[in-house]
């Protein structure tokens, strides 16, 4: 991956096949975890990975914790879907993918990136059981490869923030 | 709290009688840079104002990062979910 760069209206970045790949997957993951929030068996780690992109708004574990996500559900789920279809699209047909792979985002695109990236690591970081400060230290080796990815797309979300910074200092 | 800045914008909150918090905690997983990025962009702080919230966050464990009604709290929490932060509000004890 060559970092962000900005260029006019459009902040762009190459990535590999393989990269682009890896984050198409991992996006249609959160996608799908999403879609399935009603059906999920409350002790799965998918469900763990739930309370981590819906948490407790109250944390009181009772009525306006789930009387808020009985408001609020619909409306985040259908957001972060459609930020992850956002991050998804970016990369354009796959059919039409080269060597490398160009994605040019304007500013609304960007923002969906950010927040669908960060839905991936928090996905990823609940089915590694990171939990706090300094636990991704502790992973067992067989999940290694996961926290690889795990950095990296922290490394694409820093990147992604640097070359925006402008907008915001 | 023991950001003595906070405890006055609190007190005064408190007398406009807006006692609900928005409260942004400390996680593993996002990143410092990012939740400065959403401080500014969502709640419009300058950027040493959200850095330095951001910082409370990460030392702190957790930071006051807006004041006013439950129906206000409840759309700030909600935003702050879409982001993928991890915020709650509360009742401040008068």
């Amino acid at each position: 991956m060559t970092p962000f760069v900005r260029q006019g209206d459009l902040i762009g970045a190459s990535f590999e096949r393989a990269e682009a790949e890896i984050l198409v997957t991992l996006a249609t993951d959160v996608h799908s975890l999403l879609a399935d929030a009603d059906t999920l068996d409350p002790d799965s780690q998918s469900s763990r990975a739930l309370d981590r992109l819906l948490p407790a708004a109250y944390g009181d574990g009772a009525e306006n914790d789930a009387e808020f996500r009985r408001f609020t559900s619909e409306g985040l789920v259908e957001r972060k879907v459609h930020n992850a279809e956002l991050l998804v699209e970016a990369f354009g047909e796959r059919d039409e993918w080269a060597g490398a792979v160009r994605v040019n985002l304007d500013a609304a695109a960007a923002s969906a990136w950010l927040r669908s990236l960060t839905d991936i690591r928090l996905t990823i970081a609940a089915g590694l059981g990171i939990e706090h400060d300094g636990d991704e230290l502790l992973i067992d080796t067989d999940d290694r490869f996961v926290l690889e990815v795990y950095g990296w797309v922290g490394f694409v979300q820093e990147s992604l923030l640097r070359a925006l910074d402008p907008d915001f200092s | 709290m023991a950001q003595t800045l906070d405890q006055a914008e609190l007190d005064e909150q408190l007398q406009l009688g807006s006692p609900w918090i928005t409260l942004v905690w400390n996680d593993p997983v996002n990143l410092m840079s990012y939740v400065s990025y959403v401080f500014r962009s969502y709640f419009g702080f300058s950027k040493p104002e959200a850095e330095r919230r951001m910082m409370q966050v990460h030392t702190e464990g957790r930071a006051v990062v807006a004041t006013g009604t439950r129906e206000e709290m409840e759309r700030h929490v909600e935003a702050m979910h879409e982001f993928g932060l991890w915020a709650t509000l509360q009742k401040v004890d008068a």
